[in-house]
C-alpha cells in the first residue's frame, strides 16, 4: 500500500506569495494601461487640439474646419479619397472573392499553390505596385497603348496599385469566409433541385456574407488611408493621404495638415465601426457542427477557375516581375543590358544602405518590443485583470490603432513627442520611435490574434494553479507561453514585414540618420531616381520573403514542430 | 467537530441568487456528493469552498480554522474538473511535478513522490506521455493524481466522470471511492448523477434551486425522501392518492392472475430495458410505471390486462412533505 504522508508548505509562506502576486501583475496592467495610454491616445488628441488651433497654437475652434471646406482644391482630395475608396473596393472585392470561390468551390489543381501566390503583395511595400506601373504605362512604358492615349498617372494607376497590394488583405477574409461553408447546405440544395444560381445565391452568398461585408470595410479603410501608391503614381491627383504630407513636409502647416487628418480618421472610423459590427455578428452565426464542403468534379468549372486564378496570378507577377526586373536594367528604356548599378545606393540621394540596414534594424525591434509587450499585456489583460473597467479601457484602447490612418498616426507622433517639454522627448529622432510608432499603428490584429489564442486555453489551468500554489508567473511560463506559440510566431513576423514595408507613419518620424528603406524608395521616386526605387523595393520585399522563409524555419520547424504533444495521438 | 462546516452561505450573481442560506457539515473522511438537477448551484458551492468563488455572506470552518475570507491559494484542497485541466504540453510526471513545486522537494524525492502517485491510480507505465496520447479515462486519473499531489484535506470533484462513455464511468466510480477511502481524504463530489452519487457517496446532499432540500445517507435518501422533488429525483417514482403517498417502481408486482388484493391494470406501454422490463400501466387513477425482472416479464409482454400488487411497507408517506 503506498504511503502518502508529506508535509504541508506552511500556510504564511503561501499567503507571502499570493501578496506578492497581486502586485506585480496589477502594476504591470497599470503599466502597460499607461503605455496604450501614452503611445496610442495622447497623440491622438494632440492632432485634434492642433486642428482646433491657429499656427500659434491659439484655440480658435473650427475656423481651421471652415477654411478647409472653402478650399475647393482641398474639398475636391476628399472626392477624390471617396471614389478611390469605393473603386478599390469594388475591383479588389470582386476579384478576390472570385479568386477565393475558384480555390473553395471547385476542384481546380495546384491550390496550395496559388493561395501562397495570391500573399506575395503583402510583403511588398506599396510603392512596389506604383513604381511597377511606371514601368509599364508611363511614358516610357512597354504596355502604354494598352491605355489607349489615358494617363497611368491619376486615378487609374492609383486603382491598379492598391488593388494589387490590398488584394491579399481581401482575399485572406474572404476565402475564411467561404471555407466555412456547411456541406450539409448544399446538400440539401441538391436535393431540393436547386439550380447553381439559385444555390450561389442562396447559400454560397448567404454563407459568406458577414465575411464579404468585413473584407469590403477593410479593404475601403486600407484604400482612403494608403500613402504610398497615391504618392508615387498619382501625379496631380491628390488625396487626403497625400494632402497632409503636402500640408505638413511642403507647406509646414501642421494645423492644416491635422485638420486634414482628422477629415481622413471619419471615413476610417465609419468603415472601422462597421467592420467591428460585422464581425460581432459573424460570431453568433458560426456553427460548430458544420461538415467540411466538397466540390463536385466537373472540368468545366476547374477550367475556369484555373484561366480566373490564373489570370489574376499572372497579373500579380507581371506588377512585381516588371519591378524586379526594371532594377536590373542598366538605362531604361535605352539600354536593357543588366547591371547592378541600381542597387549602388549609397550613390544616390535617398538614405543609401544604411536606411537599409536602419530598417532592418527598426523591424527587428519593432517585432520583439512589439510581440512580447502586445503578449503580456493581452495576457494580463485576459487572465490576470480582475477589475472590468481597466480590462475594457485596455481593450478599447487595443482597437483604436486600427481606425487611425498611418499618416494621421505619424503627425500624432511628431506633435507629441517633438514638444521639448515632453519627458519622452529623447525617443524624437531614433529608431526607438519609428519602432514604437509601428508597434502602435499595428497594435489592432496583434492584439485580437493574442486574444483568440487565449480563448482556447481554459481558465481552470489557472484555479488548478492556485489550488498547488503556483503563480501566475510560473503559468505565464508553463503554459501560456507554450501553447500560444503559433500566435507569438504569427505575430512576429507579421510586425516584422508591416515593419519593413510600411511608409505612412514613418515617413514624418525619420532623422537624417535614421532613414528606412521603404521611404529612401519614397525619396529616390521623388527625385527622379526610379530604377533605384525599383530597387530598394525588391530589396524590402526580398527580405520580408527571406524573413519568412527564416520564420518558417525557425517556428515552424524547429518550435512549434517540435511540440509533438500538439499533433501525437493516442 | 465536523471537518468543514459550512454556516449561512449565500451567494448572488447580479440580482439573480443562486445559493440561498446554505448549512452543512461534512465529516472527515467522508465521500459526500452534492447531487441535484443543472444549474442548482452545486458548481458554485464547490467554488466557495475552494475560495474560487466569494460568498456574499455566511462563514466557512476547516479544521478549525475560519476560511470564510481566506484567498484560494491558501486554501488547503485538490481539486478535479470535468475538463480535467492537464497541461497538454507537459507529460504525466511534469503535470503532477507542476503540482509538488511548492514543496521545494529534492530532485529524487520529488521523483518518488511522482511514481507513488502514480502507482496510485494506477498509471505507474504512462509517466512520459502525453495528455493526448490518453484515453479519458486515463486522462481522469492522472488529474486526480494531480489533485493528490500536495496532499490535501479536501479533495474537490466537479463531475469528474462526465465526461466519460458509461463503462468507463462505471469502473472509475469504484476505482475513486476504493482510493478515497484508502487515503481517506475527506472528499465532495459534485454530479447530476443520481446513480452515481448513490453508488459512491457516504452522504448525499440533495441541492435544488440553490437551496438544500434533504442530507443523508443514500438508504435515507432513497428510501425515506422527505419532499416531493427528492422522491422524484432520485430513482423513478409513482405518486398516488392525491400525491399523499408513492411506491418506487420496482416494489410493484405484476402477475397475469388476480389475487387477494391485487386490482386490474391495463397495459399501456413495454420497454424491455435489459436485466429487467419497464411497463407503464393504466388504472381508473391514473398511471403507474413498473419494473419486472425480465425473466418474468417475458411471460406478460403481450398481455393487454394484468393484476397489480403491493407491499403497505414499500408504500412512502409523503404527507406534510413539501
Ligand atoms: N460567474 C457567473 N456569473 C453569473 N451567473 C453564474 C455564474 N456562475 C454560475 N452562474 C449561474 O448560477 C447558477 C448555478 O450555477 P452552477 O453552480 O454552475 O450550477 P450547477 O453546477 O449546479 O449546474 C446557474 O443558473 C448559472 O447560470
Ligand atoms: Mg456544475
Amino acid at each position: 500500500m503506498t504511503s502518502i504522508s508529506i508535509a504541508q508548505p506552511s500556510n504564511s509562506k503561501a499567503a507571502q506569495r499570493k501578496r506578492l502576486t497581486i502586485k506585480w501583475t496589477g502594476i504591470a496592467a497599470l503599466v502597460t494601461l499607461a503605455a496604450l495610454a501614452i503611445f496610442v491616445l495622447l497623440p491622438l488628441v494632440e492632432v485634434v487640439s492642433r486642428a482646433l488651433a491657429d499656427k500659434d497654437g491659439n484655440f480658435v475652434g473650427i475656423s481651421n474646419f471652415i477654411t478647409y471646406f472653402q478650399s475647393p482644391s482641398l474639398v475636391n482630395s476628399l472626392f477624390n479619397t471617396l471614389s478611390i475608396g469605393l473603386m478599390v473596393t469594388f475591383f479588389v472585392v470582386t476579384l478576390a472573392f472570385s479568386y477565393a470561390y475558384a480555390l473553395t468551390h471547385t476542384r481546380m489543381p495546384f491550390k496550395g499553390f496559388f493561395r501562397a501566390l495570391a500573399m506575395l503583395p503583402i510583403f511588398a511595400p506599396s510603392l512596389l505596385p506604383a513604381i511597377a506601373l511606371v514601368y509599364l504605362f508611363g511614358n516610357q512604358g512597354i504596355l502604354k497603348e494598352w491605355l489607349f492615349g489615358a494617363s497611368i498617372y491619376g486615378p487609374i494607376g492609383i486603382v491598379i496599385g492598391m488593388t494589387f497590394w490590398i488584394f491579399p488583405h481581401a482575399f485572406m477574409i474572404i476565402y475564411t469566409a467561404l471555407q466555412q461553408n456547411d456541406g450539409r447546405l448544399y446538400e440539401a440544395a441538391t436535393s431540393c433541385k436547386a439550380g447553381f444560381w439559385h444555390t450561389f445565391y442562396s447559400v454560397t452568398l448567404s454563407n459568406a456574407r458577414y465575411g464579404l461585408l468585413s473584407a469590403v470595410f477593410v479593404s475601403f479603410t486600407l484604400a482612403v488611408t494608403d500613402f504610398g501608391v497615391a504618392k508615387v503614381i498619382g501625379g496631380q491627383y491628390d488625396v487626403l493621404a497625400t494632402d497632409i504630407y503636402k500640408q505638413v513636409i511642403g507647406q509646414q502647416n501642421f494645423a492644416m495638415g491635422s485638420v486634414v487628418g482628422v477629415v481622413l480618421l471619419l471615413p476610417a472610423l465609419f468603415s472601422f465601426a462597421a467592420d467591428r459590427w460585422v464581425q460581432k455578428k459573424q460570431q453568433s452565426t458560426l456553427n460548430a457542427k458544420s461538415t467540411p464542403f466538397t466540390p463536385e468534379k466537373s472540368w468545366l468549372t476547374s477550367g475556369v477557375a484555373l484561366a480566373t486564378t490564373s489570370l489574376i496570378t499572372i497579373t500579380l507577377l507581371t506588377i512585381v516581375g516588371m519591378a524586379v526586373y526594371a532594377s536590373f536594367i542598366k538605362f531604361w528604356p535605352y539600354n536593357l543590358s543588366f547591371s547592378l548599378n541600381n542597387y549602388q545606393f549609397d550613390l544616390m540621394d535617398g538614405g543609401g544602405w544604411e536606411s537599409y540596414f536602419n530598417s532592418l534594424k527598426m523591424a527587428t525591434l519593432t517585432a520583439m518590443i512589439g510581440t512580447v509587450f502586445i503578449f503580456v499585456t493581452a495576457w494580463l489583460n485576459e487572465r490576470c485583470q480582475t477589475n472590468a473597467i481597466m480590462r475594457q479601457a485596455v481593450d478599447f484602447l487595443s482597437m483604436i490603432p486600427m481606425a487611425v490612418p498611418g499618416m494621421v498616426l505619424g503627425l500624432a507622433y511628431i506633435f507629441f513627442f517633438n514638444q521639448p517639454n515632453n519627458p519622452l522627448n529623447f525617443m524624437y529622432g531614433t529608431l526607438l520611435i519609428l519602432a514604437v510608432s509601428s508597434i502602435a499603428h499595428f497594435y489592432t490584429v496583434c492584439h485580437l490574434s493574442f486574444k483568440t489564442a487565449f480563448k482556447q486555453i481554459d481558465k481552470e489551468f489557472d484555479q488548478v494553479a492556485l489550488s498547488v500554489n503556483r503563480s501566475r508567473w510560473d503559468m505565464l511560463v508553463k503554459l501560456y507561453i507554450p501553447l500560444s506559440m503559433p500566435a507569438i510566431s504569427s505575430v512576429f513576423l507579421y510586425l516584422f514585414v508591416n515593419a519593413m514595408t510600411t511608409v505612412s507613419a514613418v515617413v514624418f518620424l525619420y532623422a537624417s540618420d535614421t532613414a528606412l528603406a521603404s521611404v529612401a524608395v519614397l525619396n529616390m521616386d521623388d527625385a527622379g531616381d526610379i530604377a533605384p526605387a525599383a530597387a530598394m523595393a525588391t530589396l524590402i520585399m526580398v527580405t520580408c520573403l527571406a524573413a519568412k522563409a527564416v520564420h518558417w524555419l525557425i517556428f515552424d520547424v524547429l518550435i512549434i514542430g517540435r511540440q509533438t504533444w500538439r499533433t501525437a495521438g493516442a | 467537530m465536523s471537518y468543514l462546516n459550512i454556516k449561512n452561505v449565500s451567494k448572488s450573481f447580479g440580482s439573480k441568487e443562486v445559493l440561498s442560506n446554505i448549512n452543512l457539515d461534512i465529516q472527515q473522511g467522508e465521500l459526500v456528493c452534492f447531487l441535484g438537477p443543472s444549474g442548482c448551484g452545486k458548481t458554485t458551492l464547490l467554488r466557495i469552498i475552494a475560495g474560487l468563488e466569494q460568498q456574499n455572506s455566511g462563514t466557512l470552518t476547516q479544521a478549525g480554522h475560519d476560511i470564510s475570507s481566506l484567498p484560494a491559494i491558501d486554501r488547503d484542497y485538490g481539486i478535479v474538473f470535468q475538463s480535467y485541466a492537464l497541461f497538454p504540453n507537459l507529460t504525466v510526471s511534469k503535470n503532477i511535478a507542476f503540482a509538488l513545486k511548492s514543496l521545494k522537494l529534492a530532485k529524487s524525492e520529488q521523483k518518488k513522490r511522482i511514481e507513488e502517485l502514480l502507482e496510485l491510480v494506477g498509471l505507474a507505465d504512462h509517466k512520459n506521455k502525453h495528455p493526448n496520447q490518453l484515453s479519458g479515462g486515463q486522462q481522469q486519473r492522472v488529474a486526480l493524481a494531480r489533485a493528490l499531489a500536495l496532499n490535501p484535506g479536501l479533495l474537490l470533484l466537479d463531475e469528474p466522470l462526465s465526461a466519460l462513455d458509461a463503462k468507463v464511468r462505471q469502473f472509475l466510480r469504484g476505482e475513486i471511492k476504493k482510493l478515497q477511502q484508502r487515503l481517506g481524504v475527506t472528499t465532495i463530489m459534485v454530479t447530476h448523477d443520481q446513480e452515481e452519487a448513490l453508488a459512491m457517496a457516504d452522504r448525499i446532499v440533495v441541492m435544488n434551486h440553490g437551496c438544500i432540500e434533504q442530507v443523508g445517507t443514500p438508504e435515507d435518501i432513497y428510501q425515506r425522501p422527505i419532499s416531493k422533488f427528492v422522491a422524484d429525483f432520485i430513482g423513478s417514482i409513482n405518486f398516488f392518492d392525491n400525491d399523499q403517498f408513492a411506491i418506487r417502481p420496482e416494489h410493484i408486482s405484476l402477475s397475469l392472475s388476480a389475487s387477494e388484493k391485487s386490482r386490474a391494470v391495463e397495459v399501456a406501454a413495454v420497454e424491455y430495458l435489459g436485466s429487467f422490463t419497464r411497463f407503464t400501466v393504466k388504472d381508473e387513477h391514473g398511471l403507474y410505471t413498473v419494473d419486472i425482472d425480465s425473466n418474468e416479464a417475458s411471460a406478460m409482454a403481450h398481455a393487454n390486462t394484468l393484476h397489480m400488487h403491493w407491499l403497505n411497507e414499500h408504500v412512502l408517506n409523503m404527507q406534510g412533505a413539501a
